[in-house]
């Protein structure tokens, strides 16, 4: 097992891939934690106000690690695997003496073995910085806990997907929604509560509102709600991974099937138990609600459904190709990127939620503020439009290593976009004339860094940051390196 | 030693495997040959565990390739047609990866790893990345892979595909090595000629069936009759030419008329000698083609009785 472990984590770290976690979990903690140091809270005369200051400092800091886990692991834990299938690499690993069990551990660890490498690189800082703020000493550790515990739960989750996923572009459909990150990150006035149902219906949506609420602030909490958790999101995944490996290593796929939909019904347990968790405020008392819930199980459903054989994200189009094919050179080339693009499929899905998108928004309209209701119609709309641009983005960095700009623009375009949000809320806070717009969960955006001790914990932060940039720069450099020698050779 | 003894397996109604047998010992080279579709990758998947048949079984060096999984892993060297190798890791990573995989380590697996690429000549590039390696290169790689734990069989799926004649001549002669030091050897391929010259035992493999099993030379024999193409020169009619081949012994096969006529008549030179004198005596001169047809491929057809490409 230490064998594929070891294996896992040089391939991850010397792909694209394990380096975007490491590099947005990074980028994540500087931003949160410039947001709450810049409160200037912490540097109240107040004692009161200064500690909690400092909670909010680790708990922003842990979220954002977790944020970046949630977001991004269990589509790193999808690919991982459906590449295997595709590359048939799974195939020889299989002929060896090694037991599947093996396998499926190493699998499901290496994600968190990664994650374990940022949360330590950001411990020390997040102690000293807390510890300031009037943190006991213990409670980073415990948060840190939680954090490799949600990260087993988005790992064995991404592999869940990855055994139901035909190919690698279906996996990162279904492991993006499935974050319900998406939905999490800002919310239209009004919309709150349907929100977050619709978040709790989506499986890492369900972790995430739990982590997100108050008791963030005190992660022992949540370390006993996670374990349960953890061993159910392990225990569907190992049965998946089993119950697919045939259909990952052959390619008689279709009498998979009905183990598949199996999977796909454990998840939309999941899902279920998800909504039936909230507290009353939230459960589906309204149109709006139960609007919300048909629109993330749909949607959900129907990127599942995308990754079945009978809806392979290409073969389901492959006539409308040939028919294309048929009408003229002209015709084709055009009509065939439309068809085979990956930007066509991460649409479809929406487009099919879009009436359920409106029965949710119209129904609130009717008793709300109009203005602010179109204000939040339009911030949706470029919510979406970024989101299927990182979609599209992120399968073309899959497929193309991120060789077409385009495909490197798009997956910059989620990052670009939340921060142009930020910044709508930022204004909103200082109460500019902006209406329809509500604060992201971490309150504050920056005041001023006028004092020394502000800058001096920038610098720390920042050196943190260049750390775990020098270490992927050194793996990168080492592949570079590797790979001009082997031109010189050749 | 590979045993297989009434495979059976069924995908839907398509029969993959229809009752097929197997004895592969050591020191052999064997070569599966069959179109695509036959069923020799299913037969490979079954034979190396990955696939389980719907009855019969497989053994591999005497263990039971299901339920004594782990000891006929460990006898196995399995390449598949695919050669599934790691990009983002260097020649002797993989290697490395391989070799603990299978339970070695320390400086027996650096012993190993070394003799593994000394093999397949690729010692000198064993810090190199897999995705900068040649397509003849990864081949040999995922050959060395099998080597690592040192096998007793290797089952090898199409490995020659796209390679040029002159790298899969080298790999030729790394597996006759391997079949001179008694391991077995399993080889599969569509392209007939490929094989030609290196194996000692054949399988014929059609829809799921297997045709004929058997040495090379007992193959030759089973399709025992022989194909003779010229071309009749000189002033004497079609119609004579072909009434004396038939008077010969001989059927003709091709067309008149074609650039090169084509007869088919027993195995046996005498017979071949008795037309060719029987039609030069009529005032018949004959032409003969450049090119000799081969003669595994004409079993194979003789047997199956139908056309490949």
């Amino acid at each position: 097992m230490i064998a594929l472990l070891k294996k896992e984590l040089r391939t991850a770290l010397r792909d694209k891939t394990g380096q975007a976690l490491l590099g947005s979990m990074l980028f994540l903690l500087i931003l949160f934690g410039f947001m709450t140091l810049s409160s200037g809270r912490m540097w109240s005369e107040d004692p009161l106000m200064a500690s909690q200051a400092g909670r909010d400092l680790l708990a922003t800091g842990l979220y954002s690690q977790m944020v970046a886990v949630i977001l991004i692991l269990p589509a790193l834990a999808a690919i991982n695997l459906v590449r295997e299938g595709e590359r048939k690499t799974l195939e020889t690993l299989l002929t060896t003496p090694q037991d599947a069990r093996n396998l499926l551990m190493a699998k499901l660890l290496w994600p968190v073995v990664l994650t374990a490498y940022s949360v330590i690189l950001a411990l020390p800082v997040l102690t000293a910085l807390a510890v300031l703020g009037g943190v006991r000493f213990y409670e980073p550790w415990i948060g840190a806990i939680a954090v490799l515990m949600v990260a087993t739960v988005a790992s064995a989750l991404g592999l869940a997907i990855g055994s139901l996923s035909r190919n690698t572009a279906a996996s990162v459909l279904i492991s993006g929604l499935t974050s319900g990150m998406v939905l999490a990150i800002t919310t239209p006035i009004g919309l709150e509560s349907s929100q977050t149902v619709l978040g709790a219906a989506l499986p890492m949506g369900f972790v995430s509102a739990l982590l997100q609420d108050e008791a963030v602030r005190a992660f022992r909490f949540q370390v006993p709600i996670l374990v349960p958790i953890m061993f159910l999101f392990t225990l569907v995944s190992a049965c998946l991974f089993h119950a697919a490996l045939p259909s990952l290593t052959t390619p008689y796929r279709r009498r998979c099937i009905p183990v598949r939909l199996f999977g796909a019904g454990a998840l939309l347990l999941i899902m279920l138990l998800g909504v039936a968790s909230l507290r009353p405020e939230h459960s589906a008392s309204s149109a709006a609600n139960v609007a919300a819930i048909v629109l993330g199980i749909a949607t959900f459903g129907s990127l599942v459904l995308l990754g079945l054989e009978r809806f392979d994200t290409v073969g389901f189009l492959r006539p409308m190709k040939r028919s294309a094919e048929s009408a003229g050179a002209g015709v084709r080339y055009s009509f065939e990127w439309f068809a085979s693009s990956r930007l066509t499929l991460a649409l479809l899905p929406w487009l099919a939620g879009v009436p359920v998108l409106a029965l949710l928004v119209g129904s609130e309209v009717l008793q709300r503020d109009s203005f602010a209701y179109g204000a939040a119609i339009g911030l949706g709309a470029i919510y979406t439009f970024f989101w299927v641009l990182f979609c599209h983005g992120a399968s073309g960095l899959v497929a193309h290593r991120g060789r077409r700009w385009w495909e490197f623009f798009g997956s910059l375009c989620l990052p670009a976009g939340l921060l142009i949000l930020s910044f709508f809320t930022a204004a909103r806070e200082f109460h500019l004339p902006l209406v329809g717009l509500q604060p992201i969960r971490v309150v504050g955006m920056v005041d001023e860094l006028t004092r020394v001790d502000d800058l001096f914990l920038a610098v720390i932060t920042i050196f943190a940051a260049a750390a775990v940039m020098q270490v992927l720069a050194h793996f990168r450099g080492d592949v570079e390196a590797r790979r001009v020698a082997a031109r010189a050779d050749s | 030693m590979i045993q297989a003894s009434n495979l059976q397996k069924r995908f839907g109604d398509l029969k993959a495997l229809d009752g097929v047998n197997l004895d592969v010992h050591s020191g052999q080279i064997f070569g599966l040959i069959g179109p695509n579709g036959a069923g020799k990758t299913t037969l490979i998947r079954v034979l190396t565990g990955l696939l389980v048949p719907d009855s019969g079984r497989a053994s591999i060096s005497g263990f039971d390739v299901l339920k004594q999984e782990h000891d006929a892993r460990m006898r196995l060297g399995y390449m598949p047609d695919f050669f599934g190798l790691y990009d983002k890791l260097t020649v002797r990573e993989y290697l490395e990866l391989f070799g603990e995989l299978s339970g070695m380590s320390g400086k027996p697996l650096a012993e190993s790893i070394e003799a593994s690429l000394a093999a397949v000549r690729l010692k000198l590039k064993k810090d190199h990345f897999v995705d900068a390696l040649s397509r003849g290169m990864t081949q040999r790689l995922a050959l060395a892979r099998t080597l690592i734990h040192d096998p007793d069989v290797f089952i090898l799926d199409e490995p020659a595909s796209g390679l040029d004649p002159a790298a899969r001549l080298e790999f030729w002669d790394i597996l006759r090595g391997l079949a001179r030091r008694g391991k077995t050897v399993f080889i599969s391929s569509h392209i007939l000629k490929e094989l030609e010259g290196l194996v000692t035992h054949v399988g014929l493999i059609e829809r799921g069936r297997m045709l004929f099993s058997g040495s090379y030379e007992e193959l030759v024999q089973a399709g025992a009759t022989r194909r003779v193409r010229f071309r009749p020169v000189g002033n004497v009619p079609s119609e004579r030419v072909v009434g004396l081949v038939t008077e010969g012994g001989g059927q003709l096969a091709g067309i008149p008329g074609d650039e090169y006529w084509e007869v088919e008549m027993d195995d046996d030179d005498e017979a071949v000698a008795a037309l060719v004198n029987r039609l030069v005596s009529a005032g018949v001169g004959i032409a003969l083609p450049p090119v000799a047809q081969d003669r595994l491929e004409r079993a194979y057809l003789q047997l199956t009785g139908r056309d490949v490409s």
